[in-house]
């Protein structure tokens, strides 16, 4: 069974409404100053008995859907084991479009129309950042569960910590982390099948140049050559130069970092015509569950960097608990929690931990104490342990990354599309995703091509 | 329109508007004070839609920027987020790779100039020419601008944008205030632009430039104004518009989409009327941001182009000259 949960906000919006309007015209009745209006509307942050989370996400994609329905799958257990601080919790949804202005917008009415408590989400990283200045302005608990930019720390909270203290992000690790256990996990494969030569396509977008500037250098120090290091154009729809290009560098595999530009067309291009190079990397349309039957089951021997291995290997007990209950909740497209779904279910169990030691979720009057104890967080959630970096660290509340990728903290994934067997794929289909690095949290061999 | 000028004894207020509205009957000028009375009370009657309705206010400002160039002499420009957008990355630019301090007495006037420049740069060549070329050049403005961000990403952010910008306020009320009044006045310069002799001529450039040419009246030089004051207009929107959001990415403020969501602004609202797309503005903001998101984020595009689609089929002229002459009509009607 699926259940609506924008239809729930709009009913909950809705007698929202009713009460602010009342409010106006009382006020107005009284004959008040418009300032004092504004206050009304404003809220003091203290509501009665229901404490309200934002979400803002591109709901439109997988990640975006996945975040939500996990969202609501957190407030629902919440609830249910009493809410926080004997508070009901209910969701408020927004989508982002993937825009900032489109998030600013969002997350301003939220803010003021619903007063929501804390605000999770955000995979785009302007996004993000264009939040950072709003969310801190209302002293708004905002935990990132996406966007992996290093900016939104080293901008704000690394220059005035005070000001941006509320903003946090559970995960993932930042892009810079990223971009080096990438070329860890090069030399893994390196390691694993011999391969020598390499080559680096990332799609020309602010999100991947750390991984052109840092992975592929990171490669060659580690004796590997890299022997295509290209930023495509994020209108490319016509892969073969590329392909080509790949193959008679005699790269052995493509290290790609894609996000906007669609890659059916270029995974099933790749795999009907049998290019002699393996595709791994930061993929992150294969990152849905749906993305063997999106290519025909051409997905296969594809690889791709994620958080949870997206539900697929037993990171921590939580993960296949968070699977499950997700799992029997929604059956429609996307499948599974998303990456970013596990993380944002996390995120909200780790804010509802902090705000009960905290005594207070009225962030208006009390952030200190909130951003004290969110500070103190040692959380286990479905992705990995979360702590956050210190104030005085070099990303301060961001996510401690651990010592590296199969660390308890924070861990970083690789999963690969494979074949499953007797028909135990997912969905209908006979695909499905193993963890194949790091070897922490492995529960399958990285495959080769069969036509390698 | 009358041309009666032996009206000497007439006070000034009736005068200006028998000049500047026309010869509007009562019930004409009781709708328009009611609309304007409703606009500066919004906080006491929609104070939950104060965001949307700030947000209404500068893109009216970028619809009769638009207007008065191109709903008044049809050299219709598909690229005028080139001057808004050149205007807000100027004012980012500089508070970015600059001074992060930089005040917003020198961003604001040099951000305008940026719109007067990039005018300058694409447009006024192109006056010159009739037919299509205005139109694909304005066009190809909007669209090498905004390759050009994402070129020099080290200094505009690129797709990441810049979020350096400090916002206007974050108490809603005054937000919306800070927006309305300097809308209210350009609206008020440009009314009275559009009603006068220039703007006379503006209109007549297009209906029919070639008699107007051969009267003997430099056509090209009544443009080139008209641009300017677009480009002004324009630039003032830009600089407010980065300061609103507090960031400027191309896909707020630049491409090639914004462009067009002036267009079907001004088309909603009434072309060549000034008024018509400040009533444009609202109607369309709010339609996107509160009333169609009722269909998802892609939908609600889907459905908001229909929306203009309609217009453009069955309401050429547009919402608020149609509700205006209705109005003109109530009592026997005084309209020609």
């Amino acid at each position: 069974m699926s259940r609506e949960p924008s239809q729930q906000n709009r009913d909950s919006s809705s007698n929202s409404d009713r009460t602010n309007r009342r409010t106006v015209l009382k006020t107005v009745g009284a004959g008040a100053a418009v300032t004092s209006i504004a206050g009304c509307l404003g809220g003091s942050g203290g509501t009665g008995g229901t404490i309200k989370i934002g979400h803002i996400m591109p709901v439109e994609t997988d990640n975006g859907l996945g975040s939500e329905r996990s969202a609501q799958l957190a407030v629902d257990q919440l609830n249910e084991n009493g809410g926080i601080l004997d508070n009901d919790v209910e969701l408020v949804t927004a989508d982002s479009a993937a825009q900032p202005s489109e998030a600013h917008s969002a997350v301003t009415e939220m803010i003021n129309r619903e007063n929501i408590q804390m605000l999770v989400g955000t995979v785009v990283s302007e996004v993000a950042l264009s939040l950072a200045d709003l969310v801190a302005e209302n002293d708004l608990p905002f935990l990132i569960t996406g966007a992996a930019s290093p900016r939104i720390f080293a901008e704000n909270h690394a220059q005035n910590y005070d000001q941006f203290k509320s903003i946090f992000r559970p995960g993932p690790v930042n892009s810079i982390k990223q971009a080096e256990y990438l070329a860890q996990y090069g030399q893994f494969l390196s390691e694993e099948h011999g391969w020598d030569t390499m080559a680096v396509v990332s799609e020309d977008a602010a999100w991947t140049q750390d991984i052109t500037d840092m992975t592929a250098s990171l490669l060659e120090e580690s004796g590997i050559d890299v022997a295509v290091n290209e930023r495509v154009a994020l209108d490319t729809n016509d892969w073969t130069p590329i392909l080509d290009q790949v193959e008679s560098s005699g790269a052995q595999t493509m290290i790609g970092a894609l996000s906007h530009i669609p890659i059916t067309g270029m995974t099933s291009s790749w795999s009907r015509n049998e290019y002699p190079f393996s595709l791994d990397g930061v993929m992150i349309a294969a990152q849905s569950p749906q993305f063997w039957s999106d290519t025909q089951g051409t997905a296969e021997y594809l690889s791709t960097a994620t958080s949870a291995a997206d539900g697929f290997a037993d990171i921590t007990p939580k993960t296949s608990e968070v699977m499950d209950a997700y799992q029997s909740e929604y059956d429609s497209r996307p499948t599974t929690p998303t990456f970013v779904g596990f993380i944002t279910h996390d995120a909200i169990n780790l804010y509802a931990e902090a705000v009960e030691r905290a005594g207070t979720a009225n962030h208006r009057e009390d952030i200190d104490s909130i951003v004290e104890e969110l500070q103190a967080t040692d959380f286990e959630g479905s992705y990995g342990q979360i702590q956050f970096q210190g104030p005085d660290d070099e990303y301060p509340n961001d996510v401690y990354p651990g010592e590296g990728p199969g660390d308890e903290f924070a861990p970083f994934t690789i999963t690969q599309w494979q074949a499953a067997e007797d028909g135990n794929g997912i969905g209908d289909t006979d695909g499905t995703k193993r963890c194949v690095w790091p070897e922490t949290y492995q529960n399958g061999d990285h495959q080769t091509p069969s036509w390698m | 329109m009358s041309n009666e000028y032996d009206r000497s004894g007439e006070p000034v207020v009736q005068r200006f508007t028998r000049e500047f509205l026309g010869e509007p009957n009562r019930y004409q000028i009781a709708s328009a004070g009611v609309a304007l009375l409703a606009l500066l009370t919004v906080p006491f009657w929609a104070g939950q839609y104060l965001y949307v309705f700030a947000l209404a206010s500068i893109w009216a400002i970028f619809a009769m920027g638009w207007d008065i160039i191109s709903g008044h002499t049809n050299y219709i420009s598909f690229g005028h987020s080139a001057l808004s957008g050149g205007a807000a990355y100027t004012t980012g630019v500089l508070v970015h790779n600059v001074n992060p301090d930089m005040a917003m007495y020198i961003t604001f006037p040099l951000s305008i100039l940026a719109a007067i420049v990039i005018g300058l740069l694409f447009a006024v060549p192109t006056l010159r020419l009739e037919g299509p070329y205005f139109s694909l050049i304005t066009l190809l403005g909007v669209l090498v601008l905004t390759q050009l961000v994402y070129i020099y990403g080290e200094y505009t952010g690129g797709e990441l944008g810049i979020t350096a910008v400090s916002t206007l306020t974050y108490n809603l009320t005054n937000l919306y205030y800070y927006t309305l009044i300097p809308m209210l006045l350009i609206g008020a310069v440009l009314v009275v632009v559009s009603q006068s002799n220039i703007g006379r001529i503006l209109r007549a450039i297009g209906e029919n430039e070639a008699a107007i040419e051969s009267s003997g009246i430099d056509t090209t030089r009544f443009k080139l104004w008209a641009f300017l004051m677009s480009a002004i207009t324009m630039g003032i929107g830009g600089a407010m518009l980065a300061h609103f959001y507090g960031n400027i990415t191309p896909s707020t403020v630049l491409v090639v989409d914004r462009s067009l969501e002036m267009v079907a602004i001004a088309v909603i609202g009434g072309m060549g009327t000034i008024a018509g797309p400040i009533g444009g503005a609202f109607v369309f903001i709010i339609l996107r941001d509160e009333v169609l998101t009722v269909f998802g984020s892609t939908g609600r595009w889907l459905a908001l182009w229909l929306i203009v689609l309609f217009f453009l089929v069955f309401l050429r002229d547009g919402i608020f000259p149609f509700i205006w002459s209705r109005i003109g009509s109530i009592g026997g009607g005084r309209d020609e």
